[in-house]
């Protein structure tokens, strides 16, 4: 799980990479408008995350009421 | 408040979803300025950033809960300590990640020799690696927070001289706001960009805050089911 | 005070007399820099460029330095524990290990200069400012390693001391490097005083950190 959530992280960024790079393969997310197509990758990742951070933290929640 | 009830509270963690997805919706509509090198690549500035103070904090966390186990005694300080090292360690390497393509673009290399703060922040990455090779060669629980508690006292002091002394004493460095670069403040960072820098700061310190206490509570379950404490 | 004093300098002449007795720690040593220079003489064919005589310098004396300094507690934790803990409080054995590391790395840095010096000529323009570094830097490689070398000590395992230190010793190295450049180059007065400052805070500060640090490693 740990590891896992570490390589989405690691996605994130080289996603931002990809889009800061100005090389001539990328010249198509350079524009403004471009910058949506990241964008949305970005926040499809981003959804995930916070999804599973959600699922843990309830799961730890009920799990320290019941230790409790 | 202490660590063990904030962790446990809802509200900052919503703040933090919140400002994440502000900070990575928002952060591709803001209008930037328009720079000569940098142009759209200034909007790493919300990622790589943030990735810092991230982890700068999460290592005072760890050095403050370091001094605390030195002087009480309680195991549980130690965790605290680990796993906010372990999430800091986590926000360096994304630090390293976006600052090296951010300086592909700009400087023209992924890894520059004449920029202290790079080999610094390097060092520093280095320094909480050993941190955890130390941890793994104990086997003794007590020794290994002991020990580890020390060194990390002692890697935090250093660090601080590294990022704070070395680079006024040797003076080159490529980040703004250093030897003869004009600082973010006077004409970079405008009223556009600080409307999503300063939120996304709050984002990603929240992140890792969400994150470390997330595995100290693991750790905290699982103790009190081994009834350890 | 008189007391503690006292005892910090029975402990550092101990420690003088039990390396004087088993001679051989300290032979195998000077043969170890001594070795080191000479493959490297070797190496570069007899003529080198200050810049690598300056890397390859450091580079020997950080090495000799764990080495020195990586057994400082060796018998200290493994054999006469109990026994030294009984006579002194553990600022009084920080302080006399100190003392004696930062002589005897003094000593080494010292044996690999004039090494260096013997075999590729003068490298070093004000030489009276490079042994000012030379005692400052040595100072500061000793503060470090000799509070590690008790974690390696009590780990039974030397291998871990320069995984730990070499990251940490960076700040020190870099300052250190810098300072060998500026004593071969005309700086003034004023640039060169910085830079000492600069290492007098670095030692101070190492120091300071060991004498703090030290009991809680000490004590069981």
């Amino acid at each position: 799980m740990k590891v896992a959530l570490f390589f989405l992280l690691i996605n994130i960024f080289s996603i931002v990479g990809v889009f800061a790079e100005e090389h001539q393969a990328y010249d198509l997310l350079i524009t403004q408008d471009k910058l949506v197509a990241v964008q949305v990758v970005l926040l499809i990742i981003l959804v995930v995350i916070v999804t599973f951070l959600i699922r843990q933290e309830k799961q730890i929640k009920s799990l320290e009421d019941r230790i409790k | 408040m202490t660590y063990e009830k904030f962790t446990t509270q809802i509200w900052w963690k919503a703040i933090t979803i919140v400002l994440l997805f502000y900070t990575c919706i928002y952060g591709f509509i803001v209008k930037v300025p328009d720079l000569p090198i940098l142009e759209q690549s200034i909007r790493n500035l919300f990622f790589h950033v943030p990735m810092w103070f991230a982890m700068m904090l999460l290592m005072m966390i760890n050095l403050f809960f370091s001094i605390k186990y030195l002087s009480s005694n309680s195991q549980r300080n130690d965790v605290i300590a680990e796993k906010s090292a372990l999430i800091g360690l986590l926000f360096g390497f994304l630090g390293l990640a976006t600052g090296s393509v951010w300086a592909k673009v700009t400087w023209g290399a992924w890894w520059v020799f004449a920029e202290v703060k790079l080999n610094a922040t390097a060092a520093a990455v280095l320094v909480y690696c050993a941190y955890f090779i130390l941890r793994s060669s104990f086997s003794d629980s007590e020794m290994k927070a002991k020990f580890s508690g020390v060194y990390s006292i002692f890697a935090f002091v250093m660090f601080m001289v590294f990022i704070n002394i070395i680079p006024r004493v040797s003076g080159s460095s490529l980040h703004p706001g250093n030897g003869g670069n004009p600082g973010f403040n006077s004409y970079d960072l405008d009223n556009n960009l600080r409307k999503v820098f300063y939120p996304a700061v709050i984002a990603w310190i929240g992140l890792g805050l969400w994150l470390s206490s997330l595995l100290v509570r693991i750790q905290f379950v699982k103790r009190k089911l081994d009834s350890i404490d | 005070m008189l007391e503690q004093a006292n005892r910090v300098k029975y402990l550092i002449l101990k420690e003088a007399y039990l390396e004087w007795r088993n001679k051989s720690v300290l032979a195998s040593m000077l043969l170890y820099v001594i070795g080191a220079t000479f493959i490297v003489y070797y190496a570069f064919e007899g003529r080198i460029e200050f810049q690598s005589w300056t890397a390859i310098f450091w580079v020997i004396v950080l090495f000799s330095v764990i080495n020195i300094v990586g057994k400082t507690f060796e018998k200290e934790v493994n054999q006469q524990y109990y026994y030294i803990r009984g006579l002194v409080s553990p600022i009084e054995l920080i302080l006399s290990k100190l003392f004696y590391n930062a002589f005897l790395v003094f000593f080494f840095e010292l044996i690999v200069y004039v090494e260096m010096t013997i075999f590729f000529g003068i490298q070093i323009q004000d030489s009276s400012y490079f042994l000012l570094v030379l005692f400052l830097g040595g100072i500061g490689f000793s503060n470090l390693f000799t509070l590690f070398s008790t974690i390696t000590a009590r780990l039974n395992n030397i291998v871990v001391l320069p995984v730990l230190g070499f990251p940490i010793i960076l700040p020190l190295l870099i300052l250190v490097l810098r300072l060998t450049n500026i004593s071969n180059i005309e700086v003034d007065f004023d640039e060169k005083m910085i830079n000492i400052g600069a290492m007098l805070l670095l030692d101070t500060i190492t120091f300071i950190l060991s004498i703090i640090l030290f009991p809680y490693l000490w004590s069981e």
